[in-house]
């Protein structure tokens, strides 16, 4: 009851105040807005920086790569780490990166009014199995508009970016499966296939949705890879599969393309685009 | 034009005490505008400015925007329930019509002795229909079967046209054949020229064209190579004269606005998704400002690669620009958004 008194008390005393306070309040963004031609600019804080620009002489070699990142939003910093370096150490990037052994990096961008960038990743591998005189034969072949450079494209030791457009880097195809077939000079010790796949969602193109290796009409190793949930980043990796190691003489590669593009996407229930680029041994 | 810039300036620094308030919430809250864009040409975002319920007015692709001699903006989009809404600046609907473009892409509009037309570019109608400027059809540029360069109308796909000062037409098959056809105000075809190709006088997507007439005593053709990240310039004859290099920058289509050009830029870098700017090039055909991208940078009179570093755009598809210099941007497949609207500070 004191207290209810003394509240009461409060509001008569500094009433008058408190109503100038409100009516200031409400007449203070009213003044702004008659002033203001438009109001709702956007702040910074909701814009994203967009990711640092990458640049590897090979995603493939055999004895170096350099790694350089590119972004000149004013104020900005990129930060990169190495994903299969424990603990993971985030660094600075100040100058190019040597690079002598297979691994994958995860780099971004950073400023104190921008969002951070999404993190991107690039995987660069050693090559230690030459894949220069095999012979191979892919089943159906490519789409017209997506040749490539032909069947080389899968062993030219140059992985594709995201831009298919360019060309020569990608073979695209829209069937549901293909067939590549690897025949090796001479039987050759493999334990992991790897082929190299396109991301583009907004381009209609899905990773494959299944990869079986076969040898000898008996399978040796096989992935399936889940159906994405939502439209990721367009990117361009290798999907591993993990085969028996022995010596092998042929491989039957089984690319399994996603059945139907997810409800999700606006091309949804139709055959989705499958992009390939590289086909690599590991021994 | 920077005479009405200068005196609205001027005026804010006038009104200083209500100026002041604005920066003060600013200040309190902790909420800086974002500006984008290099020297000059910098400016602060309304990404809502053209938004409108989608139940009632949708859109799909929004590719390109006009504005009228009263000031009117006008929007071509593909969704056939509105091919064209009609904003004020402030982004106010003001009108809406067209159902029958559904590939409605080009949109240029000419002054005819005080009328105003505008000339529709229809990719999946292959062909180009002119209309009042309330939309009633007065002539349709077909499928150019006279100019044997085609031996099926899917083959030509126009993206955008140009009307010279005497009413000839310059029709870029940008999607198709990469031909430019040029013909009379009567619908009679002129000329051909361009034609797919990795030379200076052919296209490799012919997107955008328009008159470039800075200089009156040199009337030109501005043409985009979207894939060969080039504008191009040519006579009104159709022959080529110049190339600017934009690396990393694929171009939509040129929008002259007093000395200078500005071009929606739909991919950057790489051509990868997402990754659009405006470019903003001078009256010595240089990128001076890309707002939303890198800043340019000349490296022996060579413009070093272009690439996004604020994802304010995704896909920008063409821009216009009124009488305060703000930019309008409207976007293709960016997830069925309205224009935006960039405010030169």
């Amino acid at each position: 009851m004191e207290k209810m008194t003394s509240g009461f008390i409060m509001i008569l005393k500094y009433g008058k105040s408190l109503l100038i306070l409100l009516l200031w309040g409400s007449l203070l963004p009213a003044l702004v807005s008659c002033k203001e031609e438009k109001k709702a600019y956007t702040p910074a804080g909701n814009i994203q920086l967009a990711s640092p620009v990458v640049q590897v002489d090979s995603l493939l070699f055999r004895h170096k790569a350099t790694v350089n990142l590119l972004f000149q939003q004013p104020n900005s910093k990129i930060y990169y780490l190495y994903e299969d370096a424990y603990p993971h150490q985030k660094l600075q990037f100040e100058g190019p990166l040597i690079i002598d052994k297979s691994t994958r990096i995860r780099y971004w961008a950073e400023h104190n009014e921008y969002l951070a960038s999404h993190p991107q990743e690039i995987k660069l591998v050693k090559v230690r199995t030459d894949l220069g005189k095999l012979q191979l034969t892919v089943q159906p072949g490519p789409h017209p508009n997506y040749p490539g450079k032909g069947i080389e494209t899968l062993t030219d030791l140059a992985k594709g970016g995201i831009n298919f457009r360019k060309g020569s880097e990608w073979l695209g195809f829209q069937n549901g499966k293909i067939i590549i077939t690897v025949t090796l000079p001479n039987p050759t010790t493999v334990s992991k296939v790897m082929l190299g796949v396109l991301a583009d969602h907004n381009s209609w193109i899905f990773v494959p949705r299944s990869i079986q290796v076969s040898a000898n009409q008996r399978v040796i190793g096989d992935i399936e890879m889940p159906e994405p949930a939502e439209r990721e980043n367009p990117n361009s990796k290798f999907i591993e599969v993990a085969v028996e190691k022995d010596k092998y003489a042929e491989l039957s590669i089984e690319i399994m393309a996603l059945p139907a593009i997810p409800d999700w996407h606006e091309g949804k229930g139709t055959t989705p685009w499958t992009f390939i680029d590289e086909i690599l041994l590991a021994p | 034009m920077m005479q009405r810039r200068h005196f609205i300036k001027t005026s804010a620094l006038a009104g200083l005490g209500l100026a002041s308030f604005p920066t003060a919430a600013n200040g309190l809250w902790n909420v800086e505008d974002a500006i984008i864009g290099h020297g000059d040409y910098r400016y602060k975002i309304d990404l809502n400015w053209g938004a409108l319920n989608s139940r009632y007015y949708p859109v799909n692709d929004c590719h390109e925007m006009v504005i009228d001699s009263k000031g009117r903006i006008l929007l071509l989009t593909n969704h056939t329930k509105n091919n064209i809404l009609v904003y004020d600046k402030d982004g106010q609907l003001l009108d809406a019509w067209g159902t029958e473009y559904p590939g409605a892409h080009g949109l240029t509009l000419h002054d005819e002795n005080g009328e105003e037309f505008l000339y529709i570019a229809d990719n999946a109608r292959h062909e180009v229909i002119k209309t009042s400027i309330e939309g009633k059809v007065v002539q349709v540029f077909p499928f150019p079967e006279e100019s044997e360069k085609y031996q099926k109308k899917e083959q030509y796909i126009p993206t955008e046209t140009a009307i010279s000062a005497n009413g000839d037409v310059y029709i870029a098959d940008g999607y198709g054949a990469q031909y430019i056809l040029h013909y009379n105000a009567k619908g009679e075809l002129l000329n051909v020229f361009g034609g797919k190709g990795d030379e200076d006088h052919l296209f490799n997507n012919a997107h955008g064209i328009c008159i470039d007439d800075r200089n009156p005593n040199n009337v030109s053709l501005l043409i985009t190579a979207r894939q060969q990240n080039k504008l191009k310039r040519f006579d009104l004859d159709g022959n080529h004269i110049n190339t600017i290099d934009l690396p990393g920058s694929f171009i939509c289509r040129p929008v002259v606005h007093g000395k200078q050009v500005y071009l929606a830029t739909i991919w950057s870098g790489d051509g990868s998704a997402d990754t659009g700017f405006i470019s903003i090039l001078d009256e010595n055909d240089q990128l001076v400002s890309a707002p939303g991208g890198c800043p340019p940078v000349y490296q022996d009179n060579q413009l070093q690669p272009m690439y996004q570093t604020l994802k304010v755009f995704q896909h920008p598809h063409d821009v216009c620009v009124d009488a305060d210099e703000n930019i309008y941007v409207a976007q293709w497949n960016s997830g069925k958004t309205y224009p935006i609207k960039l405010f030169r500070v």
